[in-house]
């Protein structure tokens, strides 16, 4: 029995210093992070609103640490291509994403074989999220959301709600209003939120969801109407359209959001060292500006924080998922 | 017309604006660095833009807006260099420039060609600038009545016309398109979000790449063939070069052509997606139809050259149209510079030309000088892009091999890319094995995701009803077109005349 | 009884057009159907498959009756050279590759060797000068990511 102990203890202590020699050498690394050029990659084609994030923020993180944070544009599948490829890299901090809420979340959990999982990453930062706007046709009836369910009620079926694509985040927002208040519409995807709109603008189709930013043009014409804000408070941009909430609908809130995660496994120092940085490069004038330009609430604060987070909106969709209100492909 | 009366100050105000030395510099930057981008291969119009975003924060709007345009329709404009000299298509609507630029470029008259594209083109962009002036907003809401339904029947349309393109039979010509729409299929469902076609692999869930496609098809398998055809022995490919210059026959053959293409580009640039492709294969299909001579097309008719030139340019300044006035975005690239636009604190749409008027003609004055631009620069690189041609063909091959794999890798940055343009290129010598003409199921595999989702979403809107592509007047107007072309094509007498007509065509296409 | 072909080139096309056909509506046969309204994603591939292997069929069987040419000549040395530059070069590019300039050079020595005759010195000139030019327009001049070589 005494050799078992020993031996038990001997090898707890050879655990310890494996993790102190580790540690210590994680700190050194650390510090010396980043030795080289860092790669963040965007699992969108050029142009997305991740795209522009990133190379907003990569900027003032290059110029902070003289290394360069080089944009690796790795679209396809819905951004599934690009997490594919941060899932397996090193974890070493020198391979980054931007994430979403489709390729961290949604791709993963409405996939029934899917590629990688969200506990392949680790969170950093959030850098912030864009809530969702009802947004329909100048002449659909209903004046905001509460008409709307009453609409819907009385016309099962007659109600045509565009989205960016299945399981796409304004699919997942429809999807959560619908469970939210049990009407029943017609969802009609389509490849992005730009011809969406377009059709809302024509009359092809009544409403859908979008961000302020992409549908401010359409809203200062007066070519849609804004029937909710889908977040828990008003829009500085749109202070007469009610939230969600105000209009007695509870727990339909719905985001689109970005943050930066790194492969899982990365050491802890240097993702600290990253969420500092990108917390002080979010406190910047500059970058506050452009990001409000994109119609983004600005996010900072832990990677704990930001873990929580992500792990609340994937309980949300797993719950819909649980339910039938989007399927599982 | 309250537009003509404002157009004089608005134009003036337009160009005040964009002649200052800053805003013609970034004009000229822009030109320039799209010209590069549009000959080289591995960066596209997209990409370019998205880099050099970040460099526009600290940009005035107006200046950075004019560079960004000077970029998109630079490159849009130099994408035919590459198509008429080594037959590599950059986007979809270069394919059709590559059917007779190419053939011309090989009898030695890449010259004329590539003047013509440019000459073209250039009367294409000043069109297309002046429509936006005067009828931008207009054109705009004629864009907003296009329904799934109509997108359906245009793109039916455009199918049926594509059959005319080939030189053949028309029965293969139709097996190519529905081949090409199978190929479009590859990819994930818009509607259900399943992958087709995919087999398992993750790279090809958003499907096959154009570039990919149009690499394999035209540029490895027409290398393969050249090497067959006596490359070996004879190591000038390219025909004796006459003369460097369109010659007067040349410009009596396009100035009708260019002025048709500049027409239809112009109503089909304002329609999101597949704008500029189908008005190049549009007017293509016109030309060869209007001509004396059909057989000509496809053997090096400078007319092939001219009016789908044209028609892609006007396109491609049109679709600037929704943008600008409704904040429309249709392509990725429109997308970038509303995004442009937004984080310069400017909400785009009609409120630009009445708020920021300075801003929206200093825009359109500045197309129409980076138009003019575009042709001092490309002219006088025509001599030495023809000059590229007398390098031996031994030598210049595995330049454009080289071309081909890093245009095509960089597109997703990913070695699948290269392994499927392969299984592509080896296709494509089968197809010219068997004379099947690829460029119909090009047109095909880029209309088909098209065709697909509207068709299925018209039907999805209409609850399963039918008739909606016959109820709504524009859907109507484009299957009855669609119907009088299938009849032309059909009834046996044209039918036999078209067989006669291909039958006389010389086959020798090197001489 | 004994039929001939009398046109290859046609023959030929309509049997790979039936291959694609049925090879489409085999794989399409995993997507759901759906009905007019919701439409599967399996109801336009398996349309288009059934026209093309129909069209296919009557191009094979008119080929049996109509005179045309016979397919000669084929190229095999240029397509199996130029193929194996081609995965060559992908799998040199793949992200635990040599590098992009290894890469390139493999691609432009794999595809000359597609000619007989074969010149050391000017290929070794123009092997140089391309990856050359290659490296300085599209690594350093566009800033393409490509590592270019093992060790960066």
């Amino acid at each position: 029995m005494h050799i078992e102990r020993h031996v038990r203890h001997l090898a707890a202590g050879l655990v310890l210093a494996a993790a102190a020699a580790g540690f210590a050498h994680a700190q050194e690394k650390a510090s010396a992070y980043p030795g080289k050029s860092v790669r963040w990659v965007v699992p969108f084609p050029p142009g997305a609103s991740n795209d522009i994030i990133a190379r907003l923020i990569g900027q003032k993180l290059s110029e902070a640490w003289g290394q360069p944070f080089v944009v690796d544009n790795r679209p396809g599948a819905g951004g599934t291509v690009g997490a594919e490829t941060v899932a397996r890299a090193a974890p070493d901090g020198y391979t980054l994403i931007v994430s979403n809420p489709g390729p961290s979340i949604n791709n993963v959990l409405m996939r029934k074989k899917p590629s990688y999982l969200i506990t392949d990453f680790s969170p950093v930062v959030f850098i912030g999220y864009a809530p969702l706007i009802i947004v329909a046709h100048p002449g659909f009836p209903p004046r905001n959301a509460r008409e709307l369910v009453e609409y819907a009620k009385i016309n099962p079926g007659r109600v045509n709600w565009g989205s960016s694509g299945t399981g796409s985040s304004l699919h997942i927002g429809l999807a959560l209003f619908q469970s939210a208040t049990g009407v029943s519409v017609v969802h009609v995807p389509y490849k992005g939120a730009a011809p969406a709109l377009s059709d809302v603008v024509g009359g092809q189709i009544n409403l859908m969801y979008t961000t302020s930013v992409t549908g401010e043009a359409q809203i200062k014409a007066g070519r849609v109407k804004v029937l909710a804000v889908a977040d828990e408070k008003r829009q500085p941009v749109l202070p007469d359209v009610p939230t969600l909430a105000e209009l007695g609908i509870k727990g339909a809130e719905a985001k689109v959001w970005f943050g930066m995660s790194a492969p899982a496994k990365t050491p802890r120092p240097i993702i600290d060292k990253l969420n500092r940085e990108v917390n002080k490069a979010l406190g910047t004038a500059d970058v506050r500006q452009r990001l409000d330009a994109l119609g983004l609430v600005v996010g900072g604060g832990t990677p704990e924080q930001f873990n929580a987070f992500i792990k609340n909106e994937s309980e949300r969709l797993a719950k819909l998922i649980k339910i039938g209100a989007v399927q599982v492909e | 017309m309250e537009e003509l009366a404002l157009l004089f100050p608005n134009l003036t105000l337009g160009f005040s604006t964009a002649v200052s030395p800053a805003n013609l510099f970034y004009c000229f930057a822009g030109v320039f660095v799209g010209t590069l981008i549009g000959v080289l291969p591995g960066i596209g119009p997209l990409a370019a833009i998205a880099m050099l975003l970040p460099l526009t924060f600290n940009l005035p709007p107006v200046g950075a807006l004019i560079m960004l345009a000077g970029i998109y329709y630079g490159a849009q404009y130099a994408g035919s260099t590459t198509a008429i000299l080594v037959k590599l298509p950059r986007e979809s609507a270069s394919v059709v420039t590559c059917m007779d630029g190419y053939e011309m470029a090989k009898k030695g008259r890449a010259g004329p060609a590539l003047a013509v594209a440019a000459l073209g083109s250039f009367f294409a962009g000043t069109v297309g600038v002046v429509l936006i002036a005067l009828f931008g907003p207009p054109i705009a809401e004629l864009a907003l009545k296009f329904g799934s339904a109509e997108y359906f029947s245009l793109v039916v349309m455009g199918l049926i016309a594509s059959a005319v393109l080939a030189h053949g039979s028309l029965i293969k010509a139709l097996g190519m398109i529905l081949l090409g729409l199978l190929f479009g299929i590859v990819g994930t469902d818009v509607n259900s979000g399943m992958s087709r076609f995919a087999f398992g692999v993750t790279g090809l869930t958003d499907g096959i790449s154009f570039v990919v496609i149009a690499m394999g098809l035209f540029g490895f398998a027409e290398i393969v063939s050249n090497l067959e055809r006596g490359g070996a022995k004879r190591d000038l490919l390219f025909g004796r070069i006459k003369h460097l210059w369109p010659t007067l026959d040349d410009f009596r053959r396009s100035w009708k052509p260019a002025i048709r293409g500049t027409a239809i580009g112009a109503f089909f640039g304002t329609l999101p997606g597949a704008g500029p492709t189908i008005a190049a294969f549009s007017s293509y299909a016109l030309e060869k139809k209007v001509a004396k001579d059909p057989s000509r097309f496809g053997s090096g008719a400078i007319e092939g050259v001219a009016g789908p030139e044209s028609a892609n340019n006007a396109a491609a300044q049109c679709a600037f149209i929704p943008t600008l006035t409704l904040g429309i975005a249709g392509s990725g690239t429109m997308a970038l510079m509303l995004g442009a636009l937004t984080i310069q604190g400017i909400a785009p749409g009609l409120q630009v030309m009445t708020q920021r008027p300075e801003l929206f003609w200093g825009l359109i004055a500045s197309m129409w000088i980076g138009n003019g631009m575009l042709v001092l620069l490309n002219l006088p690189l025509i001599g030495l892009w023809v000059k590229l041609l007398t390098v031996p063909y031994r030598m210049l091959f595995p330049a454009i091999m080289m071309f081909m794999a890093i245009g095509v890798y960089s597109v997703n940055n990913q070695s699948l890319d290269i392994y499927i343009t392969l299984m592509f290129g080896v296709l494509g010598y089968v197809f010219v094995k068997l004379k099947c003409e690829p460029a119909p199921l090009i047109l095909a595999f880029v209309l088909g995701p098209l065709m697909e989702e509207n068709l299925r979403r018209a039907l999805l809107i209409s609850r399963g009803d039918p008739t909606v592509f016959m109820t709504r007047p524009i859907s109507a107007g484009f299957l009855v077109a669609t119907l009088a072309l299938l009849l032309i094509m059909v009834v046996p007498a044209v039918r036999k005349k078209r067989q006669e007509a291909l039958e006389d065509q010389p086959h020798d296409t090197t001489a | 009884m004994r039929f001939r072909i009398k046109n290859q080139e046609d023959f030929w096309s309509g049997l790979m057009f039936i291959n694609f056909g049925v090879l489409a509506i085999i794989v399409a046969r995993d997507y759901p159907m759906g009905a007019a309204m919701r439409m599967g994603p399996g109801y336009f591939p398996t349309y288009v498959g059934a026209l093309l292997a129909g069209l296919g069929a009557v191009i094979c069987v008119r080929s049996l009756r109509r005179e045309g040419e016979r397919i000669v000549g084929w190229a095999w040395r240029p397509l199996i050279m130029l193929s194996v530059a081609f995965l060559v070069y992908g799998f040199l590019m793949e992200d635990r590759g040599l590098g992009f300039v290894p890469a390139l050079v493999a691609l432009i020595v794999l595809s000359s060797l597609s000619r007989r005759e074969f010149k050391p010195v000017e290929l070794t000139i123009l092997t140089v000068a391309l990856v050359a030019g290659a490296v300085g327009i599209f690594s350093y001049g566009l800033e393409l990511p490509f590592p270019l070589f093992w060790w960066r």
